[in-house]
């Protein structure tokens, strides 16, 4: 019972070592919610996300074992998680990885105060796999141009370029999403 | 001063870092079927394997203990040697000698006898993959009841079975001399006188 209270990770943690079924699912109505907004910013499709995030969840409970603690568990959790999205995507699509900057589209574009009220998700959705990923890996995991390079497979030059691409991209996107908006206003 | 991208960035990261999605359906059920699956074959797994290494074992001794048993299909040669007889014994019923000396539960087996030199073989086929020869050593030789002589041609057959050692044809460079030297005394002898002749081998 006194897993409920959520404050002994210890516990949980010997538990799950232990593959106490009871202590599984604590762990996984804990974090299932976040962990699938994680998956989901990887994965456009909430299926396919779901299903990556089953094939997570078991990954975790098998391997609870090799969790030597030197870590916090959510985060040795949550990168479990992001590697079954980028397995995923590498196995059920075929990434371009573009190498050529088109300069002059950042140029020309001014620097408005942005608004607060964009949807993010929808931003991610239209971006390609190949920048989603950099960009997912850079600014929400923290990863360095080195350890993306490792976990895709690319060189760092590449990572950096396709990190670039996809801010211009995200910026495109952000104008043409507030330019519909400004219009369907005016229109009303 | 933050740029554009960089807000953008801290507001994407913020809305994802916040967010939670409820999942559509029950992926409990489906977590808790596959860890099930996982546990349960583990352990089914070993018995399995266990059970494979029992068979083989079982196996691998069953054809070891079949190819170690002497078989009709499979016959021996068994190479025996009888005592050598002493020059004073006199061997007088050889038929009785011509006995199996070697009975290895197979009464079909060939048993080929060879007298040669007093030495009794007796050779039965043997396996292909078997090139040396079994000497029964350890079977209990009967001792030979010699009973009187009967049958006096048979010794003389295994007599004349010895074959005589032809003497090189060889003559002494003094005994060639002395002949070409006294050719016509040796000549004289030839004729058919018995008168001895005395050869004075010292005059010259």
């Amino acid at each position: 019972m006194k897993l409920l209270f959520g404050n002994k990770k210890n516990d949980l943690l010997s538990l799950l070592k232990k593959q106490d079924p009871a202590a599984q699912k604590i762990f996984y109505e804990q974090n299932v919610k976040r962990y699938l907004s994680v998956s989901k910013s990887y994965i456009s499709d909430l299926y396919q996300a779901e299903d990556c995030l089953i094939k997570a969840f078991c990954k975790i409970f098998k391997h609870i074992e090799s969790f030597r603690g030197e870590s916090n568990l959510d985060s040795w959790a949550r990168r479990i998680v992001v590697n079954e999205c980028l397995n995923f995507i590498k196995s059920h699509k075929t990434v371009f990885y573009l190498d050529d900057i088109n300069q002059s589209f950042y140029e020309d574009i001014h620097e408005p105060e942005i608004d607060c009220d964009f949807n993010a998700q929808e931003l991610l959705d239209q971006l390609p796999d190949a920048y989603r990923m950099v960009f997912n890996l850079y600014v929400l995991e923290g990863y360095s141009h080195q350890e993306i390079a490792d976990a895709l497979q690319i060189s760092v030059t590449v990572s950096k370029t396709q990190l670039f691409r996809a801010k211009e991209k995200l910026r495109k996107i952000y104008f043409q999403q507030q330019k519909k908006v400004k219009n369907e206003n005016v229109y009303r | 001063m933050k740029t554009f991208t960089d807000k953008m960035e801290c507001q994407i990261k913020k809305q994802i870092e916040e967010r939670e999605i409820a999942p559509s359906r029950d992926l409990w059920s489906e977590i808790e079927l596959h860890t099930d699956r996982n546990t349960r074959s583990q352990p089914k797994m070993n018995w399995l394997l266990a059970a494979a290494c029992l068979m083989l074992a079982f196996s691998l001794g069953g054809i070891l203990l079949y190819l170690n048993q002497p078989s009709e299909a499979q016959p021996k040669m068994v190479k025996h040697t009888v005592k050598k007889a002493t020059e004073g014994e006199i061997v007088k019923d050889p038929v009785k000698n011509t006995v199996p000396l070697a009975v290895d539960n197979n009464d079909k087996k060939e048993v080929k006898k060879t007298l040669f030199k007093n030495k009794e073989e007796v050779i039965s086929p043997m396996a292909v993959n078997q090139n040396k020869l079994i000497p029964k050593e350890t079977l209990p030789l009967k001792k030979l009841e010699i009973p009187q002589l009967s049958n006096p041609k048979l010794m003389a057959k295994a007599d004349s079975l010895k074959v005589p050692v032809k003497k090189k044809k060889y003559v002494d460079p003094s005994t060639l001399l002395f002949s070409v030297e006294h050719k016509d005394v040796i000549e004289k002898t030839k004729d058919g006188s018995n008168v001895a002749t005395t050869i004075d081998l010292n005059a010259r």
